[in-house]
């Protein structure tokens, strides 16, 4: 007897379209949708079937609502295996099943399927041992589908783990992400037998690969410098003194404008830097130094720019993941693009 | 240059009617500590606590801990540079109670008054369970000084008194002299082995930056210093000290004082390689110029000790890892294969890049482990040094109850995933 738990929006739930996004989450201890194909084929080994259902914009807009009350049923059905989706190219669907997995999986340590597209955005939320099955980018993929998540669930089942990795590797999306083992040996071992190696002129591996930064081609310049509007733009946490918007010091989730229209430059104690990843002093006593104010009206004044732009922009990049500030950046971009801004001197720390 | 060390290790350490140690028991009267710290500590209340290996216990608010350390013969001085003339140190006789730290917690007096640079990072130590792991001093015996200081204590008095009362206390404890117990003696130095081995250098990069995110040398501000040679067993005498409180990633005084990459490499002279000591340098410069000009000159040290490969360690994180690695990109540009040892920030799921900045003449790294990745920290029995814990000026939270967290909560915990053997690796 297996017991069988499936996460299901409110669309392959059956309940609604877009209208019944905002359906809270429902506990029913039955098969739903396409819950009957999976249960019926596992009835020859038993099988106790339960779903969850949760409207893709509830999950969004209440998170911790919504997994406050899917820990409820967990903890009263005590499943043995979670199965999320197939969302295909279904983003909040997709990001809401992979998040649902990750918890689970974390907290209860039970096995957590889901399937999606690669292209999804929920691929950006899989969580360490989950398996996230490859499909199509529409529902034309589902009884492929659900056959993958029955043979996963055959294999877990029978506690065939090579039988598993062999279906992971044919069937799951190769998203590389890395997480924490544990070796039988300290760093400072490693590090000598690795030196020794390298002069040794044996082949070595380096522990960390060398992962390019996504490269950017610099656009030019489309008006005469002289004619340009330039806006500044910073991640050193410039910000008004008192931090009026509660800009983080750290791990910026935000970015914010501020006015410096009239102004000739920046004085000390007028603003000051939220920044925890720099010595801030010198910053703190001259803000034109993080954000140059001073320099931009010499050069506007002396028509070398066209205008500067009345905001500057400012995030805190300090121990900020990459993927959080390329967001932060395209929001950026995108606003200054929209106010007729030609050029950008970003300041980083 | 040659220093013995006599390591004294203890079984059991406990309150007693007398300070004293009985075969491998450590006895302590807390009047006696009340005492020691006494003129120390006008405006801060202190409190006392023993913590054991393997106990249900979490210690909060971790700012420093250090090994009892103290020159046995009367001559010569431990920790130069604090409370005393200066000498030069790593040579004599060196006593240590070496499975005991003095762990000092504690808030400081004004946190408004600190910018957020200088605000201390929240380090916990987790004496068993999941936590242990990521928790330098883990596996020892604690003597906790809690602190509490009155508003009208500044800032950078309690930062030197904090340091001042962990020193005097592990000096004092070393002179409690052991009875019918023998130590167990470590010669500490570089005697000349056969010149075909090869020779290594260990390139040792501390964060020195400025109150609270900075490493003394000598009692001497590392920013204010150049690369510089150490011989090994000045580290064992405490020439180098922590003033640094980014918790996870800081490098302790305990551990300056009895590094495992330097133990290693110590272990390793005369048998596989040359150890020829360690360059000393400072990351968190401020601008990249001066980044890669500590390079170089690190460097050029390395070539001129005749260094044919190196070891290299970083204490930080982000702004550090630049220096770091144009520290890396200049000792291979001189022909000095270098292996660096860094922490990873995949994030929570894994997927980002690992490191802020990795030129490609880094090609020997070794991993600490993803420090972004979440973990379920359960309670532990008892907490010490306080209720609340600052998640990183993101959120508090009660240490009595479970959390989700990634390894940057632990004290030291770059260094000790290290120790631990812990890397990062692709999910299969």
């Amino acid at each position: 007897m297996v017991k069988v738990i499936h996460y299901l929006n409110q669309f392959f739930a059956g309940i609604g379209g877009e209208d019944k996004a905002g359906h809270e989450v429902l506990f029913l201890r039955q098969a739903v949708g396409v819950g009957g194909t999976v249960e019926n084929s596992l009835k020859e080994r038993g099988v106790e079937y339960a779903t969850l259902v949760c409207g893709d914009n509830y999950f969004h807009e209440a998170e911790e609502a919504a997994l406050a009350a899917l820990r409820a049923a967990i903890e009263e059905f005590q499943p043995d295996i979670l199965l999320a989706g197939p969302a295909f190219n279904a983003g909040r669907y997709g990001i809401a099943c992979a998040k649902v997995c990750s918890w689970v999986r974390d907290l209860w340590r039970i096995p957590a399927i889901t399937a999606m597209h690669e292209d999804n955005p929920g691929t950006r939320e899989i969580g360490r041992g989950v398996f996230v099955l490859q499909t199509g980018a529409s529902t034309a993929s589902m009884p492929e589908t659900l056959k993958r998540y029955l043979q996963f669930i055959q294999k877990l089942l029978d506690g065939d783990e090579r039988g598993l990795e062999a279906l992971r590797a044919e069937f799951c999306l190769a998203v590389p992400r890395r997480f924490t083992v544990r070796t039988d040996k300290p760093d400072y071992v490693r590090a000598t037998d690795l030196l020794l190696a390298r002069l040794g002129g044996q082949t070595y591996e380096s522990e960390i690969p060398q992962i390019e930064a996504p490269s950017h081609a610099i656009p030019n310049l489309t008006i005469a410098l002289a004619d340009a509007r330039v806006a500044l733009v910073t991640e050193g946490g410039l910000v008004p003194k008192g931090n009026p918007d509660r800009l983080e010091s750290s791990r910026g989730s935000r970015y914010f404008k501020y006015s410096v229209a009239g102004r000739d430059d920046l004085k000390q104690g007028e603003f000051q830097a939220m920044h925890t990843g720099y010595d801030t002093s010198t910053v703190d006593r001259d803000p034109d130094r993080l954000v140059p104010l001073d320099a931009m009206r010499v050069l506007e004044n002396s028509r070398r720019i066209g205008k500067l732009h009345d905001h500057y922009f400012v995030t805190t990049g300090t121990g900020a993941m990459p993927s959080k500030m390329a967001e932060l950046g395209a929001g950026i971009a995108t606003e200054v693009a929209d106010a007729g801004v030609h050029a950008v001197i970003l300041t980083a720390t | 240059m040659e220093l013995e060390i006599l390591d004294y290790s203890l079984d059991q350490v406990d309150w007693g009617e007398a300070t004293r140690i009985e075969g491998r028991t450590l006895l302590l009267r807390p009047r006696d500590l009340q005492n020691l710290v006494e003129d120390l500590s006008p405006g801060i209340r202190v409190d006392f606590e023993i913590v054991r290996p393997g106990e249900s216990k979490r210690i909060v608010h971790v700012l420093d801990t250090v090994v009892p350390l103290a020159k046995l013969d009367g001559s010569g001085i431990t920790f130069p540079g604090f409370d005393g003339a200066t000498e030069l140190v790593g040579t004599g006789k060196t006593a240590r109670l070496c499975n005991l730290l003095v762990t000092v917690t504690g808030r400081f007096p004004d946190l408004t008054a600190l910018s957020p640079i200088e605000k201390p990072r929240e380090g916990i130590v987790d004496m068993s369970g999941v936590g242990a792991a990521y928790s330098y001093g883990s596996d020892r015996f604690h003597l906790v000084l809690s602190l509490t200081p009155e508003p009208s204590v500044s800032n950078t008095a309690f930062d030197q008194i904090l340091r001042s009362m962990a020193l005097r206390c592990a000096r004092f404890l070393v002179q409690i002299k052991p009875s019918g117990v023998e130590a167990e003696r470590r010669r500490i130095a570089l005697p000349p082995v056969d010149p075909r081995l090869p020779k290594v250098a260990l390139v040792y990069q501390v964060q020195s930056q400025l109150m609270c995110a900075r490493t003394f040398y000598y009692g001497e501000e590392v920013s204010r210093t150049l690369p510089t040679f150490v011989h090994p067993a000045e580290f064992f005498d405490g020439a180098v000290v922590s003033g640094n409180y980014k918790s996870e990633r800081k490098i302790p005084t305990a551990e300056h004082c009895d590094h495992p990459f330097i133990t290693e490499l110590l272990a390793r002279h005369g048998r596989t390689i040359n150890f020829l000591g360690v360059i000393l340098s400072r990351g968190y410069n401020d601008s990249f110029e001066q980044k890669k000009k500590m390079g170089l000159w690190v460097a050029r040290l390395a070539r001129n000790l005749g260094a044919q490969g190196a070891v290299a360690l970083m204490e930080g994180t982000g702004n550090g890892t630049v220096d770091f690695m144009q520290t890396v990109k200049a000792c291979e540009d001189e022909g000095i294969p270098t292996t660096a040892v860094l922490h990873e920030s995949n994030g929570p799921k894994g997927y980002e890049r690992p490191l802020v900045d990795h030129p490609r003449e880094a090609r020997g790294m070794i991993s600490r482990g993803n420090v972004s990745e979440k973990i379920h920290i359960p309670p532990l029995e008892a907490v010490i040094g306080g209720y609340e814990i600052d998640l990183h000026l993101k959120a508090t939270h009660d240490p009595r109850l479970p959390f989700l967290f990634d390894p940057t909560i632990f004290f030291g915990s770059y260094s000790k995933m290290g120790i631990s053997g812990f890397r990062a690796q692709y999910e299969s």
